[in-house]
């Protein structure tokens, strides 16, 4: 018995391999720079459909603000509108990873219950072979929310659920329910007619909210937006008039002689930084809105102007040609040093922070080519273009820091045109009946 | 027609002669018929022809001696049917004489009875008698037995002792050949052990080569699989080096992915899920065919971390 046991442990000690199911350890660093893919179920409507097709605008949000390929409504055969109506298999079969399924519901009155769903096709999945089994439905909805708005509201209704839609999907924050200002310059006969106007960022349902036969220029929403700060040269001299969106109500803030150009908020709101020139050359100023008291804050012989304000407050960009060609300055408000911030190019321009402070975007332009809209990094000095050189101008973040609009000269006529920080879309605004220039985005309202 | 000449009998003969020609055929192509079926022919015909029935001249002897023949049928005909008659009344005189037999029998076995019921209560008494005796007889053979198994037992103690004698005799040859036997085989655990010292040193020099071919495969796959996730992650806009999250993937053979676990979070969701569905869009991972070399890879903690972009 004993000699059966020992010839056992013999046989055992050489064969076995103890197996150990430890996980293997590894590491991904390195992924791809792509548009999220995306695909937007045509809204369910019972019979009346609404004047605004919702799922319509947000394909477009989302098309358009280059984060997102929305997959071609032709390529769908499947409409579902719950998610208990959805084939999980067939949409990753569509290489989508995530669906929206909606519906718009007419409760009479012209008034609509409108819902929506995001579902991720990968959440809390298991893949069982070859097979995908149900989804745990719980957990792949992301979001699902329900509305009742009447007909007039549909369209600010769609842009908000493209904003949450792209929040949970990015992390970063929507701009579709955002607006725009920029002068239009129409001709009527022979002269021509100003209007400084508000619109939806996509450009839909523009208002003027000031008219006037003399040039407007230079528009700018104050951080809470409710107020634009604007230069008019009615009375045929630049003035700075701070006008109230909502009421109309207007402001005079500064009617010095001479120059008064380039208003740019402060981040509370209770000052203006501008251009002033007073009969000699233009330097920068700040005004306290309230007291219109001023504070000089350049004080040179050269051309000083553009002012921008710093997201944190503490110091002011510039565009100076002190160093023989115009470039961004820097000035800190408290120490009141000035450095320059532009080195590449001979053209550097109409500088704005990006929302985070860590970046400029700026007209810039190399050699006698035309000019591009620039991204310079202040940490690294990484400039990078995000167009080509085009007659372009006036570059204005969006308050998520990921799309800029600029005005752009195109057949004789200048009309919008937006990019993506991420240089992965452009796109122009619908064009109006005139001259478009000098966009700015509003803040997150 | 030169028969009908012949015929001088006035309104008989034709008929007659008709109606013979026709028995006769009849009978000739019924013999012929059965004489066919009699023989069990096989499928292929014989090379014999067919018997043709031919049509006979017919003379007045011959006519005749038919007629004769027809009488004469007719009459054993008759006498058949005579001695036929004779054997029914026959019959019906013996199935007389066999009733009265029966019936003598029945009174004969009533008799018997009778006599069998006397005997059998004779019998039974004499039955009863026997069982007394029987009795009796039991009682001195269940003496018998029971002295009978007071010596088996006795017997089959002694057996017992002597069976257990034997074991121990048995034991003991087997002890003595077990100790032989776990000498020889110490002997031979030793040869094995030195055999396989040898082989042990063989071995280690095979697996070192092995191991440095096993891990540079392991590291191809890691590759392999690295990059094809890679290829399917959508890395989110905010590359912050700072954040990452680990996933548990457990893959089938094959590379099929069975489940994705987040083991922990970046603390950013947007990041959790793009590093979550990359590992599905990228199933089946490209993982090794050969069988020990899957095992490596069967759990596999992926830590996610965004530094940048495949070039």
């Amino acid at each position: 018995m004993r000699s059966i046991i020992k010839f056992i442990c013999l046989i055992s000690l050489s064969i076995v391999q103890l197996n150990s199911f430890a996980a293997f350890d590894m590491e991904l660093t390195k992924g791809i720079d792509s548009a999220i893919p995306i695909a937007i179920v045509s809204f369910a409507t019972d019979g009346v459909a609404p004047s605004e097709n919702v799922s319509n605008i947000v394909a477009q949000d989302l098309q358009n603000s280059g984060r997102f390929e929305v997959l071609d409504q032709n390529l769908i055969s499947q409409k579902p509108s719950q998610i208990s109506q959805v084939d999980y298999q067939y949409w990753i079969d569509k290489n989508v990873d995530d669906l929206v399924i909606g519906h718009v519901k007419p409760i009479g009155g012209d008034q609509y219950k409108v819902s929506f769903t995001l579902i991720n096709l990968f959440k809390k999945h298991k893949i069982r072979a070859d097979n995908i089994e149900q989804s745990d439905s719980k957990n792949s909805v992301l979001a699902t929310q329900e509305f009742t708005v009447d007909g007039k509201q549909m369209r600010r209704l769609a842009h908000h659920i493209s904003d949450i839609i792209y929040e949970q999907l990015t992390g970063d924050k929507g701009v579709f329910s955002t607006r725009l200002a920029y002068v239009l310059q129409k001709h009527s006969g022979t002269e021509p007619i100003y209007f400084l106007e508000i619109s939806d960022a996509d450009g839909y349902n523009a208002q003027p909210i000031l008219r006037s036969s003399e040039p407007i220029m230079s528009p700018s929403w104050s951080p809470e937006g409710k107020r634009i700060a604007y230069v008019s040269f009615e009375g045929k001299r630049p003035k700075i008039y701070i006008s109230d969106v909502v009421t109309g109500k207007r402001e005079l803030v500064t009617s010095f002689p001479g120059i008064n150009g380039a208003p740019a908020w402060s981040p509370d709101g209770r000052q203006l930084v501008v251009a002033l020139s007073k009969g000699a050359n233009p330097n920068i100023f700040s005004i306290d809105i309230g007291t219109k008291s001023t504070r000089q804050l350049t004080n040179d012989l050269a051309i000083n102007t553009e002012p921008k304000w710093s997201p944190d407050g503490s110091s002011i960009i510039f565009t100076s040609d002190r160093g023989g060609s115009p470039q961004i300055y820097k000035i800190n408000l408290n120490s009141g040093q000035v450095e320059r911030v532009t080195f590449e190019g001979n053209y550097n321009a109409t500088a704005s922070y990006t929302p985070d402070g860590k970046s400029i975007v700026i007209l810039h332009r190399e050699g006698d080519r035309q000019f591009n809209i620039s991204m310079l990094d202040l940490h690294s000095g990484t400039l990078r273009h995000l167009t080509g050189p085009g007659l372009n101008e006036s570059p204005s973040v969006a308050p998520n820091g990921k799309m800029i609009v600029y005005g752009s000269t195109s057949g004789g006529q200048s009309v919008l045109g937006m990019v993506s920080t991420d240089g992965r879309v452009r796109l122009r605004l619908p064009n109006q009946q005139g001259n478009v220039q000098e966009p700015v985005w509003s803040p997150f309202l | 027609m030169s028969n009908t000449a012949n015929m001088q009998q006035p309104g008989f003969g034709l008929p007659l002669f008709i109606a013979i020609l026709l028995h006769f055929s009849v009978i000739i192509l019924l013999v012929v018929n059965l004489n066919f079926k009699h023989k069990s022919q096989p499928i292929l015909q014989t090379s014999q022809p067919v018997k043709i029935v031919e049509a006979v001249k017919l003379d007045q002897t011959k006519l005749q001696a038919e007629i004769d023949r027809l009488k004469e049928t007719e009459q054993i005909k008759k006498q058949k049917e005579e001695e036929r008659v004779k054997q029914l009344q026959h019959k019906a005189m013996e199935a007389q004489k066999k009733q009265e037999l029966e019936k003598k029998k029945l009174t004969e076995l009533q008799q018997q009875k009778k006599k069998l019921e006397q005997e059998k209560i004779a019998e039974q008494k004499l039955a009863e008698k026997k069982l007394a005796e029987l009795k009796v007889k039991q009682k001195t053979e269940e003496e018998r037995i029971k002295k009978i198994q007071k010596e088996a037992d006795i017997a089959s103690k002694k057996k017992l002792e002597e069976q257990k004698k034997l074991v121990e005799l048995e034991k003991k040859r087997k002890d003595e050949t077990n100790k032989i036997e776990e000498d020889k085989l110490r002997m031979q655990l030793e040869e094995e052990r030195l055999m396989q010292q040898q082989l042990a040193e063989e071995h280690a020099q095979i697996k070192a080569q092995q191991t440095k071919q096993y891990q540079s495969e392991i590291d191809k796959y890691t590759a392999l699989i690295t990059q094809a996730v890679g290829q399917h992650w959508i890395v989110p806009d905010n590359l912050d080096k700072e954040t990452s999250c680990v996933l548990l993937i457990r893959v089938s053979p094959g590379g099929a992915v069975i489940d994705v676990k987040l083991l922990r979070s970046s603390g950013d969701p947007v990041l959790d899920r793009s590093a979550e569905a990359a590992v599905f869009k990228a199933s089946p991972l490209p993982v090794p065919e050969d069988a020990k070399l899957f095992e490596t890879f069967r759990e596999i903690r992926l830590l996610v971390r965004p530094e940048g972009y495949l070039t």
